[in-house]
């Protein structure tokens, strides 16, 4: 009975409709920018978007191609006695409609020598190039939502 | 027979209890950001407001013991709603809470430590955020992706937090921050 009355009363009041993103919805996200166990440090901030609509319920929740803020979480370089470079990066949140939505889980870890390995949601085989761990442009990475969140949602086009 | 009607009767009013409150919860959210937004005299800082942060100094496991604060500062202004709300170099803490010396034989240290606050004014806004240093050993990643780190830190024997390092953490809270904002800052 209250149902349709409070139904009407959303699409009265804006387009978007709040939908609820739960903890451990998955997100694909993927790397922006190429990266380096030679250049690049540890803590460095780094681009990522998602690679492909998060759909809830229907409705795209998440577009592609919304920005993503990852981070390095450990770089080593190669060092002096045949250790391989290191890069491990992890994304940090994304941001829809000003709603910060944390993410988890998704740590990719590249070594300079072994080719992949098992993190988080995914195991990822990557190529190296010699010693020095690369994680090129388009690196897909697994990543699940950390806290419940509420985002509005798109509207279907009329 | 009294108790069959008496559940009936429960049942009868528990749904129209619940019924409300549960198209009131999605319909706060919309009204919360809209009151946050055009609040302009106390500025809020929402709950999972991302901060980028800066160690001020070095924390090893050389000497860091469990307690031990850890001196940081806000990288990046926060701005929300085109204001900034923290402006950099707002400083901002953390402190160990638990170090485990690199030992002989190759062992490395480790060391875990979490964000605390962010100190603005008077005003104390809660960090969330969690670090995990570890010295030199491998096969160390899948057990910090465990942990859900925000940081790793990987050199030496020693798991050290390096000065200038950069850290992420969040607002762990909603926080009302006193009317006179610093908005008059670069």
């Amino acid at each position: 009975m209250m149902l349709p009355a409070i139904l009407a009363a959303a699409a009265l009041q804006t387009c978007p409709v709040p939908i609820t993103l739960a903890v451990g919805t998955e997100i694909p996200v993927e790397t922006r920018e190429a990266l380096s166990s030679k250049v690049d440090v540890k803590g460095r901030m780094v681009a990522m978007a998602v690679s492909e609509d998060v759909v809830i319920d229907g409705a795209v929740a998440i577009a592609k191609g919304t920005p993503v803020t990852g981070q390095i979480a450990d770089a080593q370089a190669t060092g002096g006695l045949g250790t391989s470079g290191r890069l491990l990066v992890r994304p940090l949140y994304l941001q829809v409609a000003n709603r910060t939505v944390r993410l988890r889980g998704g740590t990719l870890r590249k070594r300079g020598v072994s080719a992949g390995g098992v993190i988080g949601l995914a195991v990822l085989s990557l190529a190296t190039s010699g010693r020095t761990a690369t994680i090129p442009a388009g690196t897909r990475v697994p990543a699940e939502v950390e806290r419940d969140v509420v985002v509005e949602r798109h509207c279907p086009a009329p | 027979m009294i108790i069959i009607v008496s559940l009936l009767l429960l049942a009868g009013q528990s749904q129209p209890v619940s019924a409300p409150l549960a198209a009131a919860a999605p319909g706060d959210v919309p009204a919360a950001t809209s009151a946050a937004a055009t609040s302009s005299p106390s500025p809020i800082v929402p709950r999972d407001t991302p901060v980028e942060l800066m160690a001020m100094r070095e924390v090893s496991t050389a000497d860091a013991v469990p307690g031990t604060p850890i001196k940081l500062r806000v990288n990046k202004p926060v701005v929300i709603g085109g204001r900034v709300i923290i402006p950099a170099g707002t400083p901002a803490f953390g402190e160990v809470t638990a170090a485990r010396d690199a030992g002989g034989l190759g062992k490395s240290g480790v060391m875990r430590a979490r964000l605390t606050h962010i100190q603005l004014g008077g005003t104390r806004i809660p960090l969330d955020g969690d670090l995990t240093a570890k010295g030199t050993g491998a096969g160390a990643g899948a057990a910090l992706v465990l942990a859900g780190v925000v940081g790793l830190f990987h050199r030496g024997n020693n798991a050290k937090i390096k000065a200038g390092e950069i850290i992420a953490g969040f607002v762990a809270d909603d926080v009302t921050l006193p009317a006179p904002a610093p908005a008059t800052l670069p």
